[in-house]
């Protein structure tokens, strides 16, 4: 399996330049006391511009790590994470933050929406932060929000609604700049069935119609559906990199491909 | 890959430098966070209000005391108002004494009394007094104090003018000698015959005056006293240690060492008495200026009636620094005001750390929105210093108030007759030391809140975002 982490996924000369997300032979390393934890042991990966792509593993295995890496969340101990052919590295603070601010949008498990802060406040702070006018970020808000079905509760705050809700509200927050790519770490995993259906569907509607490239963390099997590759880790290493052809995959039905990559991953996950 | 997304390149961007938002922006957003967690706000400024009320309370009672110490008990002040009310008891309480302030130009200053009101303002402010002022005008003074029973003042404070005095006898004096160690004032005392220069009858005023002044008596009979200059030679020769018994500060000791009408020595003959004041006058700088007040109720007036305990003439010296800042109450201040500055930083910035440690994720999530350390250190500075403002306020309304009601029960006099009280921290409100000590609190609450919150707002700025999404699950 590792050899398959070593060797990068191969691209083109053409796809090469829609490259939006590339991992070069990331590692980290944290320090916990004395031990040293390797979470993630060499990890390289690109992703192309208008892909969807869901990083699958168990708890553990590093998904989170390469997640905030990709993201610009975080800095690898050794390799480079480029985001639009920079390496974010080389980064300073201001340059970080505009990245941050329109480069990427960020989609959590715990919605994280400001708390003191009504659904519009919450979409229309990412435009504030880009120096749009108070009248622009406001309409674009509205619109966002509109895209999301939640026009009408514009003016309630976080906890007036329900998880869904909130996710929706995060939906448009992290696509108020336009950004070229979504990360969305386990954006169902907070949410019931049918709910967390709704959140995937929206998100596959951001990347077909916006053409955002969309990364998300997560266990959750619906969400192999949408996704156009989905990457396995395992142990800090790239464990399996499927496409969506290869992998025949029905919600609520689970039929691991020939070499059993799903089951074994939730087994993993079961396990932890 | 799909072809429908191959196909779709989006335009690259470069990468730019995020923009700093102006104040405005942050005030905006911190403003709505202190709106929505009102309570938690509240709580967080009670601990300011508590810390500056504690403050301002005790700055406030200092200024109080320092401006009334001179009406408490221990200080001379104090007998001299008890006096003016027993007066006007006397006199049946009427509308007001008559006070004649004697006052050269310009405001002297008495001390740490009043730094900038005049006595007279002083005087008027005690509302039992219609104070007048006059010039130094020594004759004008005079034919004040000789003038019929109706025309003459209740009171005259002379302020620095002991000559004045010297030249000019009050009612009920037969002389007066100034010296610089103090003021002697033979009070013409029932049973002496001022214009004969006879005593009481068997007693020479010799026996009369204390032993301590000298080893030597006074030779002064009967006879003498109206030669003055006989007595003012050995007043004048005799050293100050002898009439204030040994002190490095004769004026200030020998108050000390007074009774409570300022009286170092007193001596009754007949229905009257013979009394002695020392004065301070150890410098002559402005601020050791002296205010002479003079009850200049005639001697035969109040001697006539009852036997009373004491002349009601009274002349009684303030301005005596040490008086009214006494080292040991001055540390005792330092430090309660030291411990509560303490307790107030530790107090302001636990809170403020309290209030980044429950928002770590709010503040992970701005920086993943693409807030820079600039931005959230505004916010978390915005928050604390409205906090700060608004609690150095209430607490500075809170210190004065207790402050204030305080001095009130402490420095109360009550007349004995006629039952009626006089509030003397209403009447000698210090209003521009206590402005000026509750902009300090003010000023002071302010600047510790912002202090206190620097630590955790630059804690606050410094994590990073996925440090921040991590924290609590």
């Amino acid at each position: 399996m590792s050899e398959l982490a070593a060797e990068p996924y191969e691209t083109t000369q053409e796809e090469e330049e829609l490259v939006v997300v590339r991992a070069k032979n990331v590692r980290k390393v944290y320090r916990m006391g004395e031990v040293e934890v390797h979470a993630l042991k060499g990890i390289s990966l690109e992703i192309m511009s208008g892909e969807y792509i869901s990083i699958m593993g168990p708890s553990g295995s590093g998904k989170t790590t390469f997640f905030n890496m990709i993201g610009a969340l975080d800095k690898p101990t050794e390799g480079q994470v480029y985001i639009d052919e920079v390496d974010v590295a080389q980064l300073d603070a201001y340059e970080l933050a505009w990245l941050r601010c329109r480069k990427v949008g960020y989609i959590f498990q715990t919605f994280n929406l400001i708390t003191v802060m009504s659904a519009l406040e919450n979409v229309t702070l990412p435009m504030t932060f880009a120096g749009m006018t108070t009248d622009e970020s406001r309409d674009r808000g509205m619109e966002l929000l509109d895209h999301v079905g939640l026009a009408e509760r514009y003016d309630h705050k976080p906890y007036e609604l329900s998880g869904g809700q909130q996710q929706r509200v995060a939906i448009a927050r992290a696509m108020a700049n336009s950004p070229s790519i979504i990360l969305a770490d386990e954006p169902t995993g907070n949410l019931d069935l049918s709910t967390g259906k709704d959140i995937i569907q929206l998100l596959d509607k951001m990347n077909k119609e916006e053409h955002v490239t969309i990364i998300t963390a997560t266990h959750d099997i619906k969400m192999l559906s949408a996704s156009d590759r989905i990457v396995w880790m395992r142990d800090g290493q790239l464990a399996k990199i499927e496409r969506r052809e290869n992998l025949d995959i029905e919600v609520g039905a689970v039929a691991g491909d020939a070499e059993g990559g799903v089951e074994a991953a939730l087994r993993g996950e079961e396990e932890s | 890959m799909q072809e429908s997304k191959t196909g779709y390149a989006p335009p690259r961007e470069k990468i730019g430098r995020q923009i700093v938002l102006p104040l405005s922006k942050a005030f905006e957003i911190a403003w709505k966070g202190i709106r929505i967690r009102l309570w938690r706000s509240l709580i967080t400024m009670s601990g300011i209000v508590l810390a500056i009320a504690f403050l301002t309370s005790v700055w406030v009672s200092n200024g109080f005391t320092n401006a009334l110490r001179a009406v408490g008990p221990q200080n001379p002040l104090y007998a001299m108002v008890q006096s003016v009310l027993e007066a006007q008891a006397m006199s049946g309480g009427g509308g007001g004494l008559r006070c004649v302030v004697v006052q050269e130009q310009g405001e002297p200053q008495m001390g740490r009394i009043t730094a900038s009101a005049s006595i007279y303002d002083m005087l008027q402010s005690m509302k039992i007094f219609r104070a007048e002022l006059l010039p130094p005008d020594v004759e004008a003074l005079k034919a004040l104090l000789l003038a019929e029973k109706g025309a003459r003042p209740d009171a005259v404070v002379m302020i620095g003018l002991p000559e004045a005095l010297a030249e000019g006898e009050a009612p009920g004096v037969l002389r007066t000698y100034v010296g610089d160690g103090g003021l002697l004032l033979i009070y013409g005392v029932a049973g002496l015959d001022s214009s004969s220069g006879s005593g009481v009858e068997g007693t020479a005023l010799e026996e009369i005056l204390p032993a301590q002044l000298g080893e030597q008596t006074f030779t002064v009979d009967a006879g003498e006293v109206s030669e003055s200059s006989h007595v003012g030679a050995r007043w004048y020769s005799q050293p100050r240690t002898d009439i204030v018994q040994a002190s490095a500060r004769p004026g200030a000791q020998a108050l000390a060492n007074a009774g409570p009408n300022g009286v170092i020595w007193r001596k009754p003959v007949g229905k009257g008495a013979v009394l002695w004041y020392p004065v301070a006058q150890e410098s002559a700088t402005d601020a050791d200026q002296l205010c002479w007040f003079l009850h200049a109720r005639p001697m035969a007036e109040a001697g006539s009636g009852e036997e009373r305990s004491s002349l009601l003439v009274r002349l009684i010296a303030v301005g005596l620094k040490e008086q009214f800042t006494g080292g040991e109450g001055n540390m005792r201040g330092l430090w309660l005001v030291g411990l509560s500055l303490l307790v107030g930083v530790v107090g302001i910035t636990n809170a403020m750390l309290m209030s980044v440690t429950e928002r770590f994720r709010e503040i992970g999530t701005m920086k993943c929105l693409g807030a820079l350390d600039k931005f959230i250190v505004k916010l978390f500075l915005i928050e604390s210093s409205l906090q700060g403002i608004a609690g150095s306020i209430a607490g500075a309304l809170l210190g004065f108030g207790v402050a204030f009601l305080r001095a009130l029960f402490a420095f109360h006099v009550k007349d004995p007759e006629t039952g009626q009280s006089y509030w003397l921290a209403a009447h000698f409100f210090p209003m521009s030391d206590i402005l000026t000590w509750i902009g300090i609190a003010l000023i002071t609450g302010v600047a510790l809140t912002i202090v206190a919150a620097i630590y955790p707002a630059i804690r606050a700025a410094r994590m990073q975002p996925v440090q921040a999404m991590r924290a609590e699950a």
